[in-house]
């Protein structure tokens, strides 16, 4: 063989095919499938995070909104009456359910209001795990594509590098222009691994943070609104 | 949910639309290394024609001369004589006023001195005729011009080259290099080609290169080598290049055996310098080409 043409053909190969469509086109059905899935879950990733960061930030509005009209002396019946209808976000839900709890004890003519504070309680307990629910719903896919990615790119590009030493033992040649494509193609797929997982980590500890923030929110309204209650349940004995 | 999942699925087609048409790598430089025939590249010849004087002024890049020689209008000498021996004539007669009476002479555009005083001489018989014209300093100036022709004063003035010096510095196309920027030993001295020819013949008788190998030309194998001043290697040889085929590793293992193998090497004492620290060049095409 010529050595001007071997050159030439170490030369111009990894130029010809280093595109990014190419890398990824020549990979293995194992590598392309980890790809794939890893470019789906980046997608999801991000759609879960701009869906959470839209939702917190509203809810947060909404929950100053109701704490400055609830703080501002309004009737409690009034309130109720308007939000009753469409309670829209936690700390009206919160609100409507403790209020109705209290209607119905009282409109219903009953005896004894022993239970009621207790069963007030309950109710926006539960109410609030229903709200914290809501709120940390679809936040494990972050944290699991976080924690997974990188080694569901790690596996992508030890299968790649098993596959190109098998074409290398294949071709009996050790230039680096045989072993060079496939380990690029590889490494392509830890680093997909990581694109995907590094904000999906670093976005997931972000909500828990701002989750755990309006839950202990919501608990301390929900333990102020009772105490409103029992006390006018208290007077009315 | 569905608004989160539009936003990112278009960001994401774009960003990889984006790197799909930018990312290209550049490849990197490797020129096709060159074969050569087994031949001996003393590192001194480079380093001792290089060697110069730290303080040597930079060469800068001026015309090769030191002055461009601008054409001189040649000084026309000053006429002191004239005056000089006109008093002279009343005093002592015999110096024959040449200049009075040459009126050619003085018409001349250049005259030169020497020649003046030369044709001073060679009138010294024509003026006479007008010398009759005063009587009495005839006979004087005959006894008188004898003496003068050993010496007189009066006329070394006239006798010297009063011009100026009309080459002051050397003016020519090109000059002759610094001679600041030279070798500090002055010579380099160099392995004779019979020299090298014995180091070769040396390397060689020791040298089996791989046979039956296949592209010859990736085996060229390229050492460096180090001796001591008694011919033996201060040091293993040390291998300048990798080459891609498995056979190699065979052909450098090879050439690395040869050079060990032959070591006391025969070579000039005087040039130790030169041949202390060498690169050679294992080629088994020349082996087997009988070159």
């Amino acid at each position: 063989m010529n050595p001007a043409e071997v050159a030439q053909g170490v030369l111009l190969s990894p130029a010809a095919h280093a595109s990014l469509w190419a890398l990824f086109w020549q990979a293995h059905i194992v590598v392309k499938a980890v790809i794939v899935g890893l470019i789906i879950a980046s997608v999801w990733v991000w759609a879960i995070v701009i869906d959470k960061t839209i939702l917190y930030a509203r809810m947060r509005r909404q929950m100053d909104r109701f704490e400055q009209v609830f703080w501002s002396g309004e009737s409690l019946e009034e309130l109720y009456r308007t939000l009753s209808a469409r309670p829209n976000h936690s700390m009206a839900a919160l609100f409507v359910a403790a209020m109705r709890e209290w209607k119905r004890t009282y409109e219903g003519g009953a005896r004894s209001t022993a239970g009621l504070t207790q069963r007030i309680e309950k109710v926006m307990d539960v109410t609030i795990a229903r709200e914290v629910e809501r709120l940390e719903r679809r936040l494990l896919v972050l944290a699991t594509v976080g924690s997974a990615g990188p080694f569901i790119g790690l596996f992508g590009t030890v299968w790649g590098i098993m596959t190109s030493f098998q074409s290398i033992a294949a071709s009996k040649n050790t230039s680096l222009a045989v072993v060079a494509p496939g380990i690029a193609e590889a490494l392509f797929a830890t680093a997909i691994g990581l694109v995907a997982a590094i904000p999906a980590t670093i976005f997931y500890n972000k909500f828990i943070t701002e989750v755990n923030r309006q839950s202990q929110r919501l608990e301390s309204f929900a333990d102020e609104f009772s105490a409103i209650l029992s006390r006018q349940v208290d007077e009315k004995m | 949910m569905r608004t989160g999942l539009a936003i990112s699925s278009v960001g994401h087609a774009v960003l990889l639309g984006w790197g799909l048409i930018t990312f290209a790598p550049n490849p990197l430089e490797a020129p096709p290394t060159e074969a050569m025939p087994i031949d001996i590249v003393p590192m001194s010849e480079i380093t001792q024609n290089r060697a110069g004087k730290r303080n040597a002024p930079k060469l800068e890049d001026k015309p090769a001369a030191e002055k461009v020689a601008e054409p001189k209008p040649q000084v026309e000498p000053e006429k002191k004589t004239p005056p000089k021996p006109e008093p002279k004539t009343a005093a002592v007669p015999p110096p024959p006023p040449p200049p009075p009476l040459d009126p050619e002479l003085k018409g001349q555009a250049k005259p030169d001195p020497i020649k003046e005083a030369l044709a001073k001489d060679a009138q010294k018989t024509p003026p006479q005729p007008p010398q009759k014209q005063l009587p009495k300093a005839a006979d004087a100036a005959k006894a008188h011009t004898p003496k003068q022709r050993d010496f007189s004063p009066d006329k070394i003035a006239a006798l010297l080259d009063k011009r100026e010096p009309e080459r002051r510095r050397a003016a020519a196309e090109t000059i002759s290099p610094t001679a600041s920027l030279g070798t500090s030993s002055g010579n380099s001295p160099r392995l004779t080609q019979s020299e090298i020819d014995a180091l070769r013949a040396q390397i060689q008788a020791c040298w089996n290169p791989p046979v039956g190998a296949e592209n010859a030309q990736e085996l060229i194998v390229r050492l460096r080598i180090q001796f001591r001043a008694d011919g033996t290697l201060s040091r293993e040889p040390e291998l300048l290049n990798r080459g891609a085929s498995t056979y190699f590793q065979v052909a450098a293992e090879s050439a690395m055996r040869a050079v060990r193998r032959c070591q006391p090497y025969t070579l000039p004492a005087a040039k130790y310098d030169i041949w202390k620290d060498v690169e050679v060049t294992f080629d088994p095409r020349d082996m087997f080409g009988g070159g």
